[in-house]
């Protein structure tokens, strides 16, 4: 007799899903113990009457954001000519036509998922949906007026639309293919600026107007034509590049592409602030009788003497480094054109880098291409400074507003880099005399708050400038801005060159690596990128202390925001509207600084921070 | 002179040559301590050292001295003719011609592993860029990992690490290799690949001290064993010599405690 066995059901051994849902992530992230519970409880409690204090102020009937959308030219570029502002506009399209051109060169941008953009946009829409609750047109009016129910169902309306759009987004392709599907991030930016657009040329803004009685009223309007057409143009062709670039970077030398990108952003900055906005009056006959000849003659004789000095002579290299060095700090001591002051100095740091860097062959071809380029952009940014400013405005500068904000931020930024890492690294240096010098230079100039330093820079600089030598205001407050945060960022760097360990020194200098050539392939990379987060610091810092020059009478976009606009009364009265413009201004300015921060952190990952 | 190896270098089939690496009554003072405490001996061409000894006893300090990561303050350190002053040019060129690899690798963190190779060779050397990358190739295969060009060091064992610095060293084409405890960081299965590329390295001639606690590798590959203790060379012979038959009391001690 056989007997039969019932064997149970074998259990599926296929992996169970994790726990998940709203719940589970409520539970897990919220209220996971009856402390947090009630943490939770207030700060959502705090976080929403923040909210709504936000929107009663904004919406508020008596807000004059009028006094904000009037006066936006005003904010960005202060007195530059309105017959001019093809300059304006064609240098916006430089930078974004450079941008487009570096995205696709570079393939920035990666990929996300359907279910990463519908979650966000249900967030957006959630938040969006809260406010058309909470909001102050339920409560401030009347219950059931008509405006109040616009204002509710519009943003409830909105909000709907996004949750349910985001819905589908996530679950439409099915929740499994969703999760591994992907989208290009830029695709969704493509989506992002078509919206900015469209919103540019269909959203009502108020503007005033004087109605017939002569009474100053508000009206909606669009967007002036002025503004949204080049927006327009500017937009299209950034994204024309981008695919014209897209296609074209498979078929060109990728390497030659990148460096001419760099070159061409380097030299796109000075190039929109002199050339294209200053429009120098050129003496043409200067130019051909002095700058040229000059630049010439010291790019031969002095390519020359690097050709020589770089063939390895030893003591004579370092003899002829000095006395050129000597030549130069002399002729600040003499009337002399700063043409010639200014090549020799750079002349005589060439003479010194040459051994170490002058290589040999191509290498050698290469340093003194950099020594002619370096030469001809002196000569030709010299010229450039000395010929006087065609472009009439009422101020004392044309720069003004945010553009004023920005040129000096950039201006500052790049300077003060390079000069504090030579002070960072003058003060860890071996030789006493270095780092007595740079810590000297620190502890004074930090020691001293950057306002005063301004007014230094405003009434007691002229005092010391030899007669004949003026320099316009602007470019004191870059000066005192760049020497200032040069302090800072000196003891940043310095920072991150302490963190290098010894070892590195050591395996760099026991392969006969030279100590400049050691700090400048070795120590320098790791060390900046150690502090990366730092040193965006101190740069989102120095692009908000751009708003102190008011102190010294220079127009940018805060003084613009809290004074002149306030004190408005011609053609259209604002005296006194001050709280609009101000939040205004730090919207403005958070967006900026939030673009540094995220773009540091992309910086961070891409490098590698703290993952050796 | 005690044996060193009848100048036939007995264990690898090789000549040993004249004398490449001098030191005469070499002291060295960290402060008040006396890290070395005259240290006289002569490596010949070709020939392989190892340094063996307990921690502290200078063995380490010894060969950084040689290309003067440490400067000694007293006696004299020639190296293939060139005595080792303050003079910079002669510090330069000796550590050109003097390779070392180290216990804790220092491979350079930001760059690629054969960007770590061909950097020396294209600023010191001033070799055009395509020869360099060759070089670094053919290296790259000499230690038996191509593939991993263009991975950055962190992405690397220990042991790919160090064969990786090995390279790096000898892209310099060095007369003399020093190995400062070069093993002694990495896990057990990893030591033999590194030890392999030595024995390689050892067997094409190069002269090399090697400071280690690998004693399979001092029996196979040396030429001469020298023991340090309290900054000072105790004894020193051939492998047979030193595994077999020592001398002194502390190398007894020693030897006794480590095999």
């Amino acid at each position: 007799m056989t007997t039969r066995i019932e064997l149970p059901e074998i259990p599926d051994l296929a992996p169970e899903p994790p726990p998940r849902g709203p719940r589970v992530w409520l539970r897990e992230n919220l209220f996971s113990t009856p402390v947090s519970g009630v943490l939770s409880i207030v700060t959502i409690m705090v976080g929403l009457a923040a909210y709504r204090g936000v929107l009663a102020f904004v919406f508020a009937p008596d807000r004059r954001w009028e006094a904000v959308t009037y006066n936006a030219r005003l904010l960005m570029i202060q007195a530059y000519p309105s017959e001019q502002m093809t300059r304006i506009w064609v240098s916006v399209a430089i930078v974004v036509l450079l941008l487009a051109a570096t995205v696709a060169v570079y393939r920035i941008g990666g990929q996300t998922t359907p279910r990463k953009v519908g979650i966000g946009l249900m967030s957006l829409g959630s938040i969006i949906v809260v406010g058309g609750v909470i909001g102050p047109w339920g409560i401030a009016l009347s219950p059931f007026g008509v405006e109040s129910m616009r204002g509710f169902l519009g943003w409830v309306i909105v909000g709907v639309v996004l949750v349910v759009g985001g819905h589908l987004l996530r679950t439409v392709p099915g929740e499994e293919r969703a999760r591994d599907s992907s989208i290009p991030i830029l695709g969704v930016v493509l989506v992002a600026i078509f919206v900015v657009l469209s919103a540019l040329w269909t959203v009502l803004l108020p503007q005033p107007i004087f109605d017939e009685a002569g009474k100053q009223t508000i009206t909606m309007e669009p967007i002036a034509m002025s503004t949204r057409l080049p927006w327009t143009y500017i937009a299209v062709l950034g994204i024309v590049i981008y695919f014209v670039m897209w296609f074209l970077r498979d078929r060109i030398p990728i390497g030659l592409a990148r460096r001419t990108l760099v070159g061409l952003w380097v030299g796109s900055f000075p190039f929109i602030v002199l050339v294209l906005l200053r429009d120098p009056h050129m003496d043409y006959g200067r130019v051909f009788t002095w700058y040229l000849p000059v630049a010439l003659g010291f790019i031969v004789i002095g390519g020359l003497i690097l050709n020589f000095v770089a063939g390895g002579r030893g003591e004579l290299g370092r003899v002829i480094g000095a006395v050129l060095l000597i030549m130069a700090l002399a002729s600040f001591m003499f009337p002399m054109e700063f043409l010639i002051r200014f090549l020799l100095l750079s002349l005589a740091l060439f003479a010194f880098a040459a051994p170490t860097f002058g290589g040999k062959g191509g290498g050698r071809v290469a340093f003194l291409s950099i020594w002619a380029g370096t030469a001809g952009l002196l000569t030709f940014f010299l010229a450039l400074l000395t010929a006087p400013s065609t472009v009439e405005v009422a101020g004392s500068s044309f720069l003004g507003g945010l553009l004023l904000t920005i040129v000096l931020s950039v201006v500052a930024i790049t300077l003060s880099l390079p000069i504090g890492i030579m002070l960072a690294l003058a003060r860890t240096s071996r030789m006493p005399i270095f780092r007595l010098m740079a810590t000297t230079y620190i502890e004074i100039v930090r020691g001293v708050p950057l306002i005063t330093w301004l007014i230094v820079a405003f009434i007691m600089l002229p005092v010391a400038l030899p007669a004949g030598v003026e320099i316009g205001g602007v470019a004191r407050a870059m000066g005192a801005m760049t020497f200032f945060s040069a302090a800072y960022l000196a003891e940043n760097v310095r920072g991150g060159l302490q963190a290098i360990p010894k070892g590195q020194y050591e395996a760099s200098e026991a392969m006969g690596l030279t100590t400049s050539q050691t700090t400048v392939f070795i120590v320098l990379p790791q060390a900046l990128r150690a502090v990366i987060p730092a040193l965006v610091g101190q740069i989102i810092s120095l692009f908000k202390d751009t708003s102190l020059v008011t102190i010294v009478g220079l127009f940018d976009f805060l003084h613009i925001a809290r004074l002149v606009i306030p004190s408005q009364t011609q053609p259209f009265n604002f005296l006194g509207v001050l709280r609009e413009p101000l939040l205004f201004a730090a919207v403005v300015y958070w967006m900026f600084t939030f673009t540094f921060s995220r773009i540091s952190q992309r910086l961070e990952k891409k490098l590698g921070v703290g993952e050796r | 002179m005690t044996g060193n190896g009848n100048g036939d270098g007995a264990a690898r089939g090789h000549t040993l040559g004249g004398p490449m690496i001098v030191s005469e009554d070499v002291k060295k003072w960290f402060g008040d301590f006396q890290a070395l405490k005259g240290v006289t001996a002569t490596v010949r061409e070709r020939e392989v050292v190892v340094v063996i000894g307990p921690s502290g006893s200078g063995k380490s300090t010894w060969i950084r001295c040689i290309n003067r990561l440490e400067a000694h303050q007293e006696g004299t350190i020639i190296v293939d003719g060139l005595e080792l002053t303050n003079d910079i040019k002669h510090i330069e060129k000796i550590r050109s011609e003097v390779g070392m690899v180290f216990q804790q690798f220092n491979l350079f963190p930001h760059l690629t592993v054969l960007d770590n190779i061909t950097l020396a060779p294209q600023w010191v050397r001033k070799l055009p860029k395509a020869e360099a990358v060759d070089l670094g190739m053919e290296l790259l295969e000499r230690v038996g990992i191509p593939e991993q060009a263009s991975k950055y060091p962190g992405q690397l064992s220990g042991g790919q690490q160090q064969r990786v610095a090995i390279a790096r060293s000898l892209a310099m084409k060095p007369k003399i290799m020093l190995f400062d405890e070069p093993t002694s960081a990495l896990d057990p299965e990893m030591i033999k690949e590194v030890l392999d590329v030595m024995k390689e390295l050892a067997l094409s001639g190069m002269t090399m001290i090697v400071v280690t606690h690998e004693m399979g590798f001092a029996k196979e590959v040396a030429d001469r064993v020298m023991f340090f203790d309290y900054g000072t060379i105790v004894e020193e012979g051939t492998p047979e010599h030193f595994f077999t038959n020592p001398q002194h009391d502390r190398t007894k001690l020693f030897l006794s405690q480590i095999l």
